[in-house]
């Protein structure tokens, strides 16, 4: 450091803290420890201080105290001079305290209170609910502004007083600290109520951590969350969280998360009395197996997915099931209340089932909390089989599981999202966890069949058949929900066809018959489906699996482990009559790889002056996982796998001319 | 119910759309038969402002049993945005018992339609055909209402004592197709008006029978009557305004383009546009702190006052505006006025007597034996002449401030030429991959629009959106270094600089990519529905020139080099590769220029639009395969 640095240095120190007086102390103090680190490189806003106490004050009610400084380092970072807080609304929740202050590298100095706080309308995209988004944005934010933020909210969640705090952001954090207590008044006495942290995924990112258990978690120097890294594992199962729990013996409306046995018998409470039959469907004298299938089919052809959740506890808690009868339509847990009070009017015994789906998934060693999970199940207890591939054997005995959510999945069968994913059975003699085997799902498969003429003018008029099971190309619900124009759509993604390709459907099988696969025939026409080349010709690659996307930048050290959740079975048969004698370039290829199994044959049958062209692929897709110590094993196995595919894009419908 | 479920069908039918205008509520009454599952939308009602409505309404099924709403329910009341000084709640209806075969009815009262602006357009059509639209308005309401049946609707006028009914019949559904223009299909619509800014016909125009005639009438009247008193009235100045004006004038080219040019340029580098304030000067504004950073605030906003401004040195758009034409009229030019609306809301129709049509107005200068030049003041950073891509071909009317006479006129569409992207690319190989560098340089629209996503940005924040840009376009490649030039500055053409690497993906033979990070001339939909029925418009005309070198590697050759020419109403798309040769060592050079010359077409050309596009896509996407030499 040269002398006028040495000279600056404590003038700047200086002035900052002139300009931090007004400030509240804990905003000095966390920006004054931080002015001699040097700012994170390739950062847009670095996070001082990011620290939140949860204090339960008894009756399932937990106040939330944060503290939150930020300096801007760049235009970016800008956005963090909005802060919102989330809540259920409808007096499940309320914003008590919400304070801000801007100090501008300038000086200047903004605080905002609660008059400039704005309530907005917290419903996300497709959701209709009570929830809400509090809070306000500082004014003339700027590069080098400190945005210091206080909230205190109070939260009575439906499912008692348990909590989950993500520790690594979208910015680098220099301090996070989390504390929790029980904090009783004059009426309330909460010596019995026990605390519990549970930090999970701290390692490799938190660097000595403190931790005390039922007090407090701290850390310092928290990287930003890794961008840019495609198949990667859920952030749930890969960064840094802590769950608190606080078991209160007296609390009785909520669950208590002391073991997932008293979590599971409290929501089998719940659901039972809401099963009430209301028999839309007439299924006396029909076998328990066809009068399933017949309210099912039903289910599938009369209601449809929507969350509407007009008070802040439905979220958790489903409408009886004549409700959703009346209503056609419901989130999971209503959908399911609906087909498990229907097969409770068989006199067979239900049971809902808690899952996890959009957010990774369960591991084995997680403490009991309603926070896991995002999606409801049911499970009906048989005597015996009816043959069904999704009945579960367990300890209490044989299950069917039923996912009426995935409208399109036949009873009997489960989709393809809960492939390898535990699930609690919630039964009144506790929890049953179960691992949703393979042969339990829908596995997703695809049938492309092409027969082609190509003229001397190149273009080419194919015949197309796709028959799909499960939801590979997605053909079925895009036929319900947007008709013709759905499939048009699906297939000009499924085939690559180019802007200048026609394609007319033909026939479109019934989009709800579950019982046989769903099938589309077409018309395709093509101008220039052949492209000449020096050598020869190149055919349009119609059909051909596609090539996976890079999932690493180039130059970029990997971070996270590589996840592949893929499954499905591809089959491609496509025949073109060419006015030509030619040859294929790749007659054959396989590839083998971690992720997939593929098989390509090319083969010409020579007749007269012309050719008739025969393209084979089978693809099977399946799931694999690189952990951290593999990782860059998986980087490699992935480039190797994308190389070959794109060697089938590029040679496998490349002709040249025979002599 | 006698229409059955059927597949194939568009899902469902609007059986009736009421609209009941009366003086201070609107009465709706909405009626749908829901024939398939994707037709179940068609009963999704919009969110009501305000507290609920008073609605009704019902489910009925083919076996005659019905579900009604039901206010707990199926209803909900909430906030949409609360502050500690008001409110704005909203009602949420979820029609119960829609399914795939159903007739769903229901009534409402609502506020005025558009009750918040002077022009409002309320288009009839759905996305599922509406067999009748009935329109009421009864004769004491207080705005005016223009019921348009538009091309091929059947229409019905029915006058009663107390209201006005409208009926039109089998209105299509709405097709949403790529390159189309919704205002040039003459959908059926309301336009609703506000009596007091419309501008009335005054003696002469009333009297003339002739429509074309009591046009011209009426438009000269809005230009001698309305608009001159506006511009000639009495602008402050002073002797701030002077001191600029001096500044400004000094050593100005003597002809009226280059003059018009220079002033503007000029003006644009003295006086900040607040409306496009860049990054510096957001960083560096103070706040509003005291009674005379207030008095600040709203003198810049007086477009009038242009000693303020010139003393401020600040001001809006329409300071910009003003300060411009005075300027302008100072300097000896009478320059002419545009009067021009934004294609994508109506096409201005010179015989519709309604002056709320346009919404702005660009400055002409003209100058014999070179035309008109147009300037818009309130673009900052756009080179003169830049007309932007939403009053391009339309109909407008232009004013002759000399004489203050209005003509129609047709705003010009702008050249290929005048919008240019050109690329220059130098690729080199080695045994990983491929490193190369390229820069750019725009002009017109390109510039502009570049410019204007980068204003609010400081350098370095430039740099690191046009190097996420690139790499998030192409996520095979990475970039070493990018770096943006010119993008404050209009004296210069904005360009760009990049050095990076491409992923080497390719197993056994090379495929070269010439033009990584090329971005498309047009913004390609996803996919193209197979008919249609629509005009085409595409959003401008430009060229994009790109050229690329990259020497062969030893160990390979070229295995072709097919060129790739084509040509039709919409354009050309010219992919040319030469090998060539020195000292021992073999290089290629690969041109590529697309030429976007199209704009406006029928239907018809629908598959030249898509052959053009496809072109395009594989000019884009073409490399040169190298084969190891064995």
């Amino acid at each position: 450091m040269n002398r006028l640095a040495l000279f600056l240095l404590p003038l700047s120190i200086s002035l900052l803290a002139n300009d931090l007086r007004d400030l509240p102390s804990w905003v000095a103090r966390a920006t004054m420890a931080a002015s001699g680190d040097p700012e994170p490189a390739e950062a847009d806003a670095w996070v001082l201080l990011d620290r939140t106490e949860f204090a339960y004050v008894g009756d399932g009610e937990i106040r939330i105290h944060r503290y939150r400084v930020v300096k801007v380092l760049d235009d970016r970072g800008l956005g963090e001079a909005s802060y919102f807080l989330f809540g259920l609304g409808g007096g499940k929740s309320k914003v008590r305290r919400l304070k801000g202050w801007n100090l501008r590298p300038d000086g200047d100095l903004t605080q905002l209170d609660t008059d400039a706080v704005v309530t907005l309308d917290g419903d996300l995209s497709g959701e209709i609910t009570t929830a809400v988004a509090t809070g306000f944005r500082l004014p003339r934010a700027m590069k080098g502004s400190i945005l210091a933020f206080e909230s205190l909210e109070s939260l009575r969640h439906p499912m008692g007083p348990t909590a989950v705090a993500g520790i690594m952001q979208r910015h680098p954090v220099r301090r996070w600290e989390l504390e929790a207590a029980a904090s009783g008044g004059w009426f309330t006495d909460l010596k019995n109520v026990s605390i519990q942290l549970d930090v999970r995924h701290a390692e490799p990112w938190l660097k000595n951590p403190q931790v005390v258990p039922g007090r407090f978690v701290k850390a310092d120097a928290i990287p930003a969350i890794p961008k840019d890294e495609g198949a990667s594992s859920h952030p749930r199962n890969t960064f840094p969280s802590v769950t608190i729990r606080f078991l209160d013996p007296d609390f009785r409306e909520g669950p208590s998360t002391e073991n997932w046995d008293k979590l599971a018998e409290w929501v089998d409470q719940q659901y039972q009395p809401r099963f009430q039959p209301s028999k839309p469907m007439d299924t006396r004298g029909m076998e328990i197996r066809e009068a399933l299938k017949t309210i099912s089919r039903w289910m599938a052809k009369e209601l449809t997915y929507k969350q509407v959740y007009l008070s802040p506890d439905r979220g958790w808690f489903p409408d009886p099931g004549p409700e959703v009868v009346r209503h056609r339509y419901g989130d999971c847990k209503d959908l399911t209340c609906c087909l498990l009070s229907e097969a409770k009017g068989l006199d067979l015994e239900v049971h809902p089932v808690l899952a996890l789906i959009g957010h990774g998934l369960i591991e084995e060693d997680e403490v009991p909390s309603p926070n896991v999970f995002d999606h409801a199940i049911g499970a009906i207890k048989l005597e015996k089989s009816l043959g069904f591939p999704a009945e579960i054997g367990t300890p209490q005995g044989r299950f069917l599981l039923v996912d009426p959510t995935s409208r399109l999945t036949p009873l009997g069968l489960l989709p393809a999202y809960l492939r390898d994913q535990r699930v609690m059975i919630c039964t009144s003699r506790g929890a049953v966890w179960v691992r949703i085997p393979t042969s339990a799902v829908e596995v997703p498969a695809g049938w492309i069949s092409l027969e082609g003429e190509v003229d001397t003018a190149r273009k080419c008029t194919a015949k197309l058949r796709v028959v799909e099971t499960g939801d590979l190309f997605g053909l079925r619900n895009g036929m319900l929900k947007e008709g013709d124009k759905g499939i048009q759509q699906r297939l000009a993604a499924v085939l690559d066809l180019s802007p200048a390709a026609t394609l007319e459907i033909d026939r479109i099988g019934d989009p709800l018959d579950l019982s046989q696969p769903f099938t589309v025939t077409a018309k395709v026409v093509q101008p220039g489906a052949l492209r000449p080349e020096a050598n020869g010709e190149t055919l349009v690659a119609w059909g051909l699996p596609p090539v996976p996307q890079i999932i690493q930048k180039v130059g970029v050290a990997r971070r996270l482990p590589v996840l592949v959740r893929l499954q499905g079975r591809l089959e491609l048969q496509a025949t073109y009559h060419l006015p030509w004698v030619v040859e294929p370039l790749l007659p054959r290829l396989t590839i083998d790889s971690p992720f997939r199994t593929l098989n390509w044959t090319a083969k010409v049958q020579r007749e007269g002056p012309a050719s008739r062209v025969t393209l084979r692929c089978t693809q099977e897709l399946r799931p694999a996982f690189f952990d951290d110590k593999a990782r860059e094993q998986g980087l490699a196995e992935w480039k190797r796998d994308r190389a070959q595919v794109l060697r089938l894009h590029r040679d496998g419908v490349a002709l040249s001319h025979a002599d | 119910m006698k229409e059955n479920a059927a597949p194939g069908t568009s899902g469902a039918i609007v059986l009736e759309d009421k609209y009941g205008i009366e003086k201070s509520k609107l009465i709706r009454t909405y009626r749908v038969r829901i024939l398939a599952d994707q037709g179940r939308e068609a009963a999704s009602l919009l969110l009501f402002l305000g507290d609920a409505p008073s609605i009704e309404g019902r489910t009925c099924y083919p076996d005659g049993k019905s579900i009604g709403f039901d206010s707990l329910k199926d209803f909900q009341v909430k906030s949409k945005i609360e502050t500690s000084r008001w409110e704005a709640k909203r009602t949420v209806v979820i029609p119960p018992g829609i399914n795939g075969d159903c007739v769903f009815e229901a009534r409402w009262e609502e506020p005025q339609l558009g009750f918040r602006s002077s022009r409002y357009i309320h288009y009839l059509g759905s996305k599922f055909p509406v067999r009748k639209a009935v329109i009421e308005i009864a004769k004491d309401v207080r705005r005016s209402y223009m019921v348009m049946p538009g091309k091929g609707v059947r229409s019905e006028v029915i006058d009663e004592a107390r209201l006005r009914r409208f009926v039109l019949s089998d209105l299509l559904p709405e097709q949403n197709v790529p390159f189309g223009l919704k205002t040039v299909l003459d959908l059926p619509r309301i336009v609703v008006f506000d009596r007091q800014v419309v501008r009335g016909l005054t003696k002469g125009a009333a009297k003339e029978q002739d429509p074309r005639a009591r046009a011209i009438l009426f438009w000269n009247e809005h230009a001698t009557q309305d608009l001159r008193p506006v511009f000639e009235r009495g602008w402050h100045t002073g002797d701030a305004y002077h001191a600029l004006q001096e500044a400004l004038f000094k050593d100005l080219p003597a002809t009226p383009h280059a003059r018009a040019s220079a002033l503007l340029m000029r003006l644009n580098a003295r006086i900040r546009n607040i409306d496009q304030s860049t990054f510096a000067e957001m960083s560096a504004d103070k706040g509003i702190h005291s009674y005379s950073d207030w008095l600040d605030y709203w003198n810049m906003r007086k477009s009038w006052n242009l000693n303020v401004i010139a003393e401020l040195g600040v001001t809006t758009r329409y300071g910009m505006q003003s300060m411009y034409y005075y300027l302008l009229r100072e300097s000896g030019i009478k320059p002419l006025l545009c009067l021009v609306a934004d294609r994508n809301l109506l096409l201005f129709d010179y015989n519709v007597l309604d002056t709320n049509q346009y919404s702005h107005y660009l400055i002409g200068v003209e100058e014999s034996g070179k035309g008109i030049l147009w300037l818009d003041p309130t673009l900052r950073f756009a080179s003169p002449g830049l007309i932007l891509p939403e009053y391009q071909g339309t109909n407008a009317v232009l004013i002759d401030t000399g004489t203050w006479k209005a003509t129609p006129y047709t705003v010009p569409v702008q050249s290929a030429l005048a919008n240019q992207q050109q690329f220059q690319y130098q690729v080199s190989l080695d045994d990983e991959g491929e490193s190369f560098s390229a820069t750019a340089e725009f002009s017109g629209l390109p510039d502009y629009l570049a410019r204007n996503r980068l204003r609010p940005l400081d350098g370095p924040g430039q740099n690191r959106l046009l190097r996420e840009d690139l790499e998030h376009a192409s996520k095979y490649l990475a970039l070493a270094k990018a770096e943006v030039l010119h993008a404050q500055d209009p004296y210069h053409n904005l360009s760009w600089s990049v050095e990076g690497r491409c992923e080497f993906d390719s197993a056994g033979e090379r495929d070269v990519r010439p033009f990584p990070a090329l971005p498309e001339p047009l913004e390609m939909p996803s996919a193209f529905p197979g008919l249609r029925s629509e005009p085409i418009l595409l959003p401008y005309r430009s060229t994009l020139l790109a050229v690329s070198r990259f020497k062969i590697p030893s160990g390979y050759r070229c295995a072709s080099l097919t060129p790739l020419l084509r040509q039709n109403r919409f354009g050309s798309v010219n992919w040319l590769a030469a090998l060539e040769t020195q000292g021992g060592v073999s290089s290629v050079r690969v041109v590529l220029r697309l030429d976007v010359t199209g704009f406006f077409e029928k239907a018809e050309a629908y598959d030249d639009l898509r052959t053009f596009c496809g072109w395009i896509k594989e000019s884009l996407e073409k490399t040169i395969r190298l084969e190891q030499v064995r």
